[in-house]
């Protein structure tokens, strides 16, 4: 491919695009979608809140998450897996940007601690 | 154009004497160069650091892109370094603003091409305005006509691609 280019680069090349530009470009190609949503997320796109996911303390109990801007809301179903084995977590509110949105969105629980999540598939995003 | 003018020198414009060092491209095309020039590759200053006889092999770029690399390295290793204030500091930079802009009027291939050598190579400065270029050059296009730029297949099922431009309309609009 003469004009090819490995990741590297083109993480550059990319790096130096407007977000809106970098938006459209996810369509290109799975490699160039994995290469925008992965290493040039939090670099490029603007982190603006989107929403926030509230869990109660109580891991089982599950968790909402919130549409600041609507003040639409919608309980996420419960995955099984708790961040805390042991249950024994303070109050935490966890947030997501406009990105995790975009790329993330299949995936709601989350922790900032450990950074571990949950999926949960796309079927949440038709709720907002 | 770089390989000419860099080949026969150890002799200065200033009448001294500089060290050279003998690179080989991938095409077996010599390229004698100043190793002050060719020290801004930072592969070949490890390589220059480590030693070896017969000049540098450098296998991953070619003699016509090399010589355009050269060429970059050559203008910029030879920019003096005057008071930062002074007027000719100011027309240094202009010059050599306007000589960047030069050797980027090339095609998307050459372009490429200078990516990935400017990224073996190591060499920060070009690696930086050749991105900044094709970044330009593709800013304004649609996935289909990067992928046509690029050569990429669209690997993406129509449902795929129905979600991804859902979540763009509902982030954008």
């Amino acid at each position: 491919m003469e004009n090819g280019l490995p990741d590297d680069p083109l993480a550059e090349i990319l790096s130096r695009v407007p977000a809106k530009s970098l938006c459209r470009f996810k369509c290109v190609s799975k490699s160039w979608r994995d290469l925008i949503a992965g290493r040039l997320r939090c670099r490029r796109f603007p982190q603006t809140l989107q929403g926030f996911i509230y869990g109660d303390g109580e891991a089982h109990v599950g968790y909402i998450v919130c549409n600041p801007a609507t003040e639409q809301w919608v309980a996420v179903p419960s995955s099984g897996w708790s961040p805390w084995p042991d249950s024994k977590a303070e109050e935490d509110e966890d947030y997501f940007t406009e990105e995790d949105v975009l790329t993330h969105l299949i995936s709601i629980q989350l922790s900032p601690r450990t950074f571990s999540w949950s999926s949960y598939g796309r079927k949440v995003t038709g709720n907002w | 154009m770089a390989a000419a003018d860099s080949c026969d020198g150890i002799s200065t414009s200033g009448g001294g004497w500089e060290k050279t060092v003998t690179l080989v491209s991938s095409d077996d095309a010599r390229f004698e160069v100043r190793e002050a020039a060719a020290s801004l590759s930072q592969t070949v200053r490890r390589m220059i650091r480590a030693g070896g006889d017969g000049g540098i092999p450098l296998p991953k770029v070619d003699a016509r892109t090399l010589s355009t690399v050269l060429e970059y390295c050559n203008k910029h290793a030879a920019v003096p370094a005057p008071a930062p204030e002074s007027s000719s500091a100011e027309a240094a930079a202009v010059d050599l603003e306007w000589f960047d802009k030069e050797l980027m009027h090339v095609d998307l291939a050459t372009l490429c091409s200078l990516i990935r050598a400017a990224d073996y190579l190591e060499v920060a400065g070009l690696l930086d305005l050749t991105c900044k270029t094709v970044a330009d050059m593709i800013k304004s296009k649609t996935a289909e006509e990067i992928r046509q730029m690029f050569g990429i297949q669209n690997d993406f099922t129509p449902e795929e691609e129905e979600q991804l431009s859902r979540e763009n309309a509902g982030v954008f609009e």
